[in-house]
């Protein structure tokens, strides 16, 4: 009952100050918060169609939008995956020795960003100009001290160059996509590494992306790669190209408030 | 233009106040309370404040049959065979407030080997207490590598969320107290102690003339004995053991658990469910029983003194008027017996640099190579 009570009062003073506490910074002016809120990143305008056609006629959800456009800058939705296991003592550094089994797991976490090293080179010299690491993490309960391995979770963006002459009209065509799957037997030269295996899927992409029935300015969106040693190599990439809005179909862009009025 | 802020600063520490009574209960209070102040709620608190369920004048009108078991919700304490008693009426000088007791002389003692407990001598009464997690956390706490790894990942977490650099005081490894009233004076007192906590001091307070013959700890990660004579022994059975051993301890649900009601009025799917997991919960307590007779001669739910919600059990009469009753003896200045993991600490004792948090943070810096910022992921979309 006292609980009920407290909790009673303590919803109603959070709604009641907090309704005050929203009122007062609403009231601060505009420029004083934004002087108290350094470091918000200040992301490069570019000017350009913000949508896209779907082959049906409908909208492109946004995200697939900025993965296929915004090339100026890194996007969430364009990604490289790679889920690789890697040995912990590449993780060491010289002379320094693995701790106590118990803190092997947290020890990976904060070293996998190591394993993520050669990545960005690769995709660079393929078909990025920008890449970065993202998050690389340790997947939770995969660490083997007998075998001393673990298995980790690495994402990667990146950025690609911009075609020459750039995009061509994008209100009369539409964008396309396609899904590219690569199964690498152990042995093979894709399979040697995750390196390598990111490095075959790129090809792959490329050699997707020069077919006869694909449309201008193919990228890659999204590339996921999957590398243990001895195992088989699984790998996929969604990429998107543009083609011409088919016969018959005429665009109706969103319905905005005209400039001005 | 200053008054805002500080207005806001007011209501917020009001409400945070009002958060930490919420969440936490009573028992926070009391401890961040000036000891004269709290020592006055200790004693009115616990039955003003706390919902009773009749006029508040029997001891049972504070014992709450809830759906997650028997919770003392006043100042009451439990007798053999769950009786409930006030505090007052077997203890005299009783409270709670515990958090910053520091003990005069910690021994570390081991688990026993093997799964035979050492039985009663004849004449003797046994005196059976269980109790749950009472949240009267003492200032000890004891931990292992995995505790210092898991610190260490919380830590790497919060700093890769919002850059902090804090190690909180960690949780559930501080051993917190259980408070063993012995008002048998007739014989000598053997007395099992069982507990479904993870680590444990049992605090004892003997009556005038109240003799211990054994102590038996059962149950949870660590345990301990305070303010217990040196030569009385002490055997010490945790859970891991137990349950290598074979020994699952279990006992009647009170008639208020949920799960009888689920039993009684809940749809038919779960009541099929029920009925065939109470065939195999009363087989379990028959089980446990038969353990607990043979290895010491009596019942386990007969003489089952603690409820699964309370700080106090008594083992012995409920001392008439011209009968003394036991005495609180303090955790502070005490002497301890205690099973202990691979690191001991006493809140704010430590060695600068060797405290949990200092541990923590050591082992995140060597393993980001001397820089925390190292920990920093993601990129600014």
């Amino acid at each position: 009952m006292l609980r009920l009570l407290i909790g009673t009062g303590l919803l109603l003073m959070t709604v009641g100050f907090g309704a005050a506490g929203w009122q007062y910074w609403q009231s601060m002016p505009k420029a004083a918060v934004a002087a108290e809120s350094p470091g918000a990143a200040t992301p490069a305008v570019v000017a350009r169609q913000g949508w896209l056609i779907s082959p049906s006629g409908g909208l492109v959800r946004q995200e697939e939008v900025q993965a296929y456009l915004a090339q100026e800058r890194y996007v969430p939705a364009r990604t490289l995956r790679v889920k690789r296991q890697a040995r912990l003592e590449d993780l060491l550094a010289e002379g320094e020795k693995l701790p106590e089994p118990a803190f092997l797991e947290v020890l990976a976490d904060i070293r996998a960003p190591r394993v993520a090293e050669g990545l960005c080179e690769v995709m660079q010299a393929s078909v990025a100009v920008g890449c970065a690491v993202n998050s690389a993490r340790v997947v939770a309960g995969s660490v083997d001290p007998g075998a001393g391995t673990a298995m980790f979770q690495l994402e990667l963006v990146y950025r690609l160059d911009e075609p020459e002459g750039g995009l061509p009209d994008l209100a009369t065509h539409v964008l396309r996509s396609n899904v590219l799957s690569l199964e690498l037997e152990s042995g093979v030269a894709g399979a040697a590494s995750p390196e390598a295996a990111v490095q075959a899927l790129l090809d792959a992409v490329v050699a997707a992306c020069t077919a006869e029935d694909v449309g201008q300015v193919c990228r890659p969106m999204q590339l996921s790669v999957e590398w243990v040693p001895g195992a088989p190599v699984t790998a996929r990439a969604a990429i998107a190209w543009l083609d011409p809005l088919p016969k018959g179909m005429f665009v109706a862009p969103p319905l905005d408030t005209a400039t001005g009025g | 233009m200053i008054r805002g802020p500080i207005s806001l600063l007011i209501v917020g520490a009001v409400m945070l106040c009002g958060v930490a009574l919420f969440a936490l209960g009573p028992g926070f209070l009391l401890a961040v309370l000036p000891e004269r102040l709290g020592g006055l709620l200790d004693r009115g608190m616990m039955g003003s404040f706390s919902g009773t369920l009749g006029t508040g004048e029997t001891a049972a009108d504070y014992l709450n049959d809830a759906p997650d078991g028997l919770k003392a919700r006043g100042p009451i304490a439990a007798m053999s065979g769950n009786r409930p008693v006030f505090i007052d009426d077997v203890i005299t000088g009783y409270t709670t407030r515990v958090g910053r007791d520091i003990p005069a002389e910690i021994t570390t003692i081991r688990p026993i080997s093997g799964c035979r407990l050492t039985p009663p001598l004849a004449g003797t009464e046994v005196g059976h207490v269980t109790a749950g997690a009472t949240g009267l956390d003492l200032a000890l706490f004891t931990y292992a590598d995995q505790d210092l790894a898991g610190a260490v990942q919380g830590l790497v977490d919060r700093y890769r969320d919002r850059g902090a650099t804090d190690v909180p005081q960690p949780s559930g490894l501080a051993y917190d107290a259980y408070d063993v009233a012995v008002t048998e004076t007739r014989a000598p007192v053997y007395l099992v102690l069982e507990n479904a906590a993870r680590n444990r001091i049992w605090n004892i307070h003997l009556a005038p003339g109240a003799r211990v013959e054994r102590v038996i700890l059962l149950g949870g990660t660590q345990a301990g004995v305070a303010n217990l004579d040196p030569v009385v022994p002490v055997e010490v059975l945790p859970g891991a053991a137990m349950a290598a051993c074979g020994i699952e301890p279990a006992y009647p649900l009170n008639p208020g658990h949920r799960f009888f009601e689920v039993l009684k009025d809940g749809p038919t799917t779960y009541k099929a469910e029920a009925e065939a997991k109470l065939v195999v919960m009363q087989d379990r307590i028959a089980a446990y029983n038969t353990w607990f007779r043979d290895s010491f001669g009596v019942t386990a739910d007969d003489t089952r003194a603690g409820f699964d919600g309370g700080t106090i059990s008594v083992v012995g009469p409920q001392p008439g008027e011209a009968d003394p009753k036991a005495t609180y003896a303090p955790i502070r200045g005490s002497r301890i017996r205690m099973t202990q993991d691979s690191y001991f600490e006493i809140v704010g004792q430590a060695p600068e640099g060797e405290d949990f948090a200092s541990k923590v943070k050591a082992i995140a810096t060597t393993f980001a190579f001397g820089d925390l910022k190292t920990l920093r992921q993601g990129v600014a979309f």
